[in-house]
């Protein structure tokens, strides 16, 4: 299988854990790879643009940039023989002219990682510096974009998000190409059998062995320790520390009952096909 | 014909250009003329291409879309066939940027990706990759006094075995919130697009500085989501690894004449000037902060 395996995600979703076990599982050395050392680059970087485009990326508007993205795909998983991972926090989306952003032509398939939004929720406003109801509200609003202001620079192209639920859609339903769905709960719950599952998809054949290693080396302790140590560089300014709690089922003691009743309403739909509610409308997870 | 000595080369160019216009022709001709005209649609056996350029031995050939296509060629012509309804604005920050890069890569001059100033009559440099804030840095040393020498092309030569800065154009192009931060106001400047929205405007600065000038200093910028500002002199093969990593367009400047001389110019510029990394807070810019602590490295 190649061209690009899209690691696709909203953010807070286990994206990142994924990485780190990916690049360990890719390494398989004999001590655990460093978190500032991911080779799994995010789809709206800069340093892309500009070299494969030929011209800067920060001197057109955000609508141009967006026509040559899909080009720079292609471009790129043109040269490739093995997967190529990239980590992506963009929508499945069409641009204006009906092309789609991320197009077939340049993918071998797409990882999705989805994650109980009260748990989303709880994490995205840490990661930003946000209260509980400022998460919740951009997790509900269907433009919500990462780096769209034009009057400056940002590090990252502008992303278009949509909402929690549409994101998630959108990567599940839409893409005319293969998408495996993993649950951060699941990845928590049984990392073998899930993280197996991923390897798999992406036509990677490491060893029962060779996985359990790269699981043992990308553990919640040893990353947070190697945060501590050294720091992180895909870290927000706006947080302390990336790797916070890395639990499941932490909105039950950060949450109050009127942030997850709006989740719940804004969510339920799409929170009841993926288990994060049976059918009574209760939260499982 | 509009007439200009820029990067030190004598220009005529039908395209007008931001610098002061010069009497001309030269009586030693033009080492550079721009015009309007046919462009090839391709090269015939380009070395390297991306999506929206080729490159062989001594032809580059960009297009921007709905704007322009450049045809560079032999360090001593651009060929420029502009689109349908494309404006001159939209046309000249792509002449400066990438077309006026590859054409002093094919005059084998070293190109940095940076801004550079004069103190007290030598060069210093400012590299790193779009949003690092070189022409930010530019433009505040600017503000205090400093002679501006280039923005996001910086045109390196060796002269008499020195390195020197030779002055591009005398504009820098800034983002409107930094010229917020410089208290500048942006209703009287030029936007550096008319087409399209984006908010980036050319700052006109002082032109006095028309001749080359020797290099000091190269400092190439980073940004940290810590705290931390700082500044590390290099020594040994890191300074040469910065310079070729702060190179403008490497991939075309391989594609026009291969790696070898590029490494040999960055090993001599690294020999014989000082090189530093800057490291930058992300949250804010601290402007002012980051000014005193450059200043206090330069060498009065």
């Amino acid at each position: 299988m190649s061209g690009i395996v899209w690691l696709a995600s909203y953010p807070k979703s286990g994206n990142t854990w994924f990485r780190v076990f990916l690049a360990n599982l890719l390494a398989d050395a004999d001590t655990p790879a460093s978190i500032n050392d991911l080779d799994t680059p995010i789809a709206s970087a800069r340093e892309l643009f500009d070299e494969t485009v030929g011209f800067d990326a920060s001197d057109l508007s955000l609508d141009e940039i967006d026509r040559l993205r899909p080009e720079i795909y292609c471009h790129l998983a043109g040269g490739l023989k093995e997967p190529y991972f990239m980590k992506i926090h963009d929508a499945w989306t069409l641009l204006e002219d009906g092309r789609p952003l991320i197009p077939a032509a340049a993918t071998a398939g797409a990882i999705y990682f989805t994650r109980n939004p009260l748990d989303v929720a709880v994490s995205f406003a840490h990661h930003s510096g946000w209260d509980y109801d400022t998460a919740i509200a951009s997790m509900a609003d269907d433009n919500f974009t990462f780096c769209g202001t034009p009057t400056c620079l940002h590090n990252q192209f502008r992303q278009r998000l949509l909402s929690w639920s549409a994101h998630v859609l959108s990567w599940v339903d839409r893409p005319p190409f293969p998408v495996c769905v993993l649950r951060y709960e699941d990845l928590k719950a049984s990392p073998r059998e899930t993280f197996t599952r991923a390897v798999r998809f992406a036509g990677l054949h490491h060893s029962a062995v060779q996985i359990e290693k790269a699981l043992a080396f990308s553990r919640f302790e040893t990353l947070r320790r190697q945060e501590d140590a050294e720091g992180f560089r895909e870290k927000s300014a706006a947080t302390i520390r990336f790797f916070r709690a890395g639990q499941a089922g932490s909105w039950r003691s950060e949450l109050n009952a009127s942030h997850v009743k709006r989740i719940v309403s804004d969510h339920g739909e799409v929170m009841q096909r993926f288990g994060y509610l049976d059918e009574n409308g209760e939260v499982v997870c | 014909m509009n007439y200009y000595r820029i990067f030190g080369l004598n220009i005529a160019s039908e395209l007008p250009l931001p610098s002061r216009a010069i009497p001309g022709p030269s009586p030693c001709g033009a080492d550079l003329v721009i015009v309007f005209g046919t462009v090839p649609e391709m090269l015939a056996a380009p070395r390297s291409n991306g999506i929206r350029y080729q490159v062989a031995p001594g032809e580059f050939l960009l297009q921007v879309d709905n704007v322009a296509r450049f045809y560079v060629r032999d360090g001593n012509r651009i060929t420029i066939s502009p689109e349908a309804g494309a404006g001159e604005e939209d046309i000249l920050i792509f002449l400066m940027g990438s077309a006026m890069g590859a054409l002093l890569h094919q005059r084998n001059t070293l190109v940095l990706h940076g801004s550079a100033i004069a103190v007290n009559g030598s060069g210093v440099a400012f590299c790193g990759p779009s949003g690092s804030g070189k022409s930010t840095l530019a433009a505040g040393f600017h503000r205090r006094g400093y002679p501006l020498l280039a923005d996001d092309l910086c045109a390196i030569a060796i002269h008499d075995g020195r390195p020197v800065v030779i002055p591009g154009f005398p504009r820098l192009k800034l983002w409107a919130d930094t010229l917020l931060k410089l208290d500048t106001r942006t209703e009287r400047l030029q936007r550096v697009r008319l087409g399209v929205q984006l908010e980036k405007y050319f700052l006109p600065v002082d032109d006095s500085l028309q001749e080359p000038v020797p290099l000091a200093a190269v400092y190439t910028l980073a940004v940290s989501n810590t705290d931390t500002m700082s500044v590390t002199p290099l020594s040994g093969a890191n300074k040469v690894d910065q310079l070729l990593g702060n190179t403008y367009r490497k991939r075309i400047l391989h594609g026009l004449r291969g790696g070898t001389d590029h490494f040999g110019q960055c090993s001599a510029v690294a020999a014989a000037v000082a090189v530093k990394r800057v490291i930058r807070p992300d949250r804010g810019f601290r402007l002012d902060e980051m000014l005193d602590l450059l200043a206090t490295g330069f060498t009065p």
